[in-house]
């Protein structure tokens, strides 16, 4: 078979309905990452998020003719995710221990891109950087997830509906009071300042 | 003017705040963000708040932890050798022969249905079948209880009498089968003697 070199999903869900492994394959790629940060937002466990989401792929593949597209595939691949993370909680006989994510003091890629001008600046962003990671963990839990699955799994609200089991009403109005509840927290404020201001939207 | 635009209000961004956090947030559609923008260009606290809620998103969105990309290509190994999908087999996808197999299997069942219901004895009939009727214990009508005893006055005599025709009288009345008779007849103590 050819290397197809489509991005439209579309086009590709039609060949993975038609039965071709290497589109879905494809397609499974462009979703994993997503699904990964999704699950690890969900459980807090790294192995346990990296065993759902393979778990969901290929749940999805097995069920792939049970897709009718009337939402769209990331969607439909969240909702597999929920019901494949509530599976694993209910038979998962082991603690499932909340992985601390402010030991991780790296940051995304492109905050990395950029070239630490020198230790004290490198080490006062650490501690922004915890500074945030504190205050988006102190919030309840319903607004918590909601902010790290749109800002840390770059998911959708309808994903977000999905992966919750929520409407996407309440979706839109917790993203807002956790925002809310973040700007209380003084985090409107310019942190990171190396990494540059200008990337702050202005109306 | 948008209808959400309520002129007069004390607090006219109340309504905004939502649609303002979704803007940060990237989350709103071409239509709810052009209406938003229309907004902020004429209210300066909405486009305050909008800048607050623009950094926090900013900050919150760099602090992303890092996925381990080797993760994500070993969660791509499985699908390698994917087993292939389960389709939904139906009347139309089975084969010929299967067809057969399957008609003939369902005529043979049908054909031993109706043969056991048309070989049934004739005591299979549900007219003539044994009935199990329960019987429900019915108490008799007690007839008065003043004819079962003796009457005070007959013990007064019959103890006044003797000890013997005290004993009599009592097992005469502890005798069933002397009951029905006295039920009928009114004991006298001349009678006992």
């Amino acid at each position: 078979m050819t290397e197809r070199k489509t991005t439209f999903e579309g086009e590709l869900i039609r060949h993975v309905l038609a039965g071709e492994q290497q589109a879905f394959q494809q397609i499974a790629g462009q979703h994993a990452e997503q699904l990964f940060r999704c699950a690890l937002t969900l459980c807090r466990d790294r192995q346990l998020a990296e065993d759902i989401s393979q778990e969901t792929l290929l749940e999805a593949w097995r069920s792939i003719g049970r897709f009718d597209g009337r939402c769209r595939f990331s969607t439909w691949l969240y909702g597999i995710l929920r019901h494949r993370f509530l599976k694993a909680r209910k038979r998962s006989t082991r603690r499932i221990v909340a992985e601390s994510l402010s030991d991780d003091t790296r940051y995304s890629s492109h905050t990395n891109s950029q070239p630490a001008a020198d230790p004290s600046r490198d080490s006062e962003r650490a501690e922004d950087a915890e500074r945030v990671r504190n205050a988006v963990a102190a919030l309840p839990e319903e607004h918590r997830q909601v902010i790290e699955l749109r800002f840390f799994a770059d998911a959708k609200l309808d994903d977000i509906a999905a992966v919750m089991d929520i409407p996407l009403g309440t979706v839109r109005s917790r993203l807002h009071n956790g925002l809310e509840k973040l700007r209380q927290l003084n985090l409107a404020v310019n942190l990171f300042s190396a990494t540059g201001e200008s990337s702050v939207r202005q109306p | 003017m948008n209808e959400r635009q309520k002129p007069g209000e004390m607090q006219p961004c109340e309504s905004w705040l939502e649609a303002i956090s979704l803007l940060a947030a990237e989350c709103l559609t071409v239509l709810e963000e052009a209406e938003l923008r229309e907004h902020l260009a004429v209210c300066h606290a909405c486009r305050q708040r909008n800048e607050e809620i623009a950094k926090v998103c900013f900050n919150v969105r760099i602090v992303k932890p890092i996925v381990d990309q080797e993760r994500v290509l070993a969660m791509g190994q499985c699908l390698q050798h994917l087993p292939l999908p389960a389709k939904k087999v139906t009347w139309r996808n089975r084969s010929v022969p299967m067809r057969v197999a399957m008609l003939a299997t369902a005529a043979l069942v049908l054909v031993s249905l109706l043969s056991h219901l048309a070989s049934r004895r004739p005591e299979d009939n549900p007219d003539q079948r044994t009935t199990i009727v329960q019987v429900t214990p019915q108490l008799a009508p007690v007839e008065s209880a003043d004819l079962q005893l003796p009457t005070m006055f007959a013990l007064r005599r019959a103890a006044a009498e003797s000890d013997d025709t005290f004993d009599r009288l009592l097992a005469w009345y502890s005798e069933p089968s002397l009951m029905e008779p006295l039920n009928r007849h009114r004991f006298s103590l001349e009678s006992l003697q």
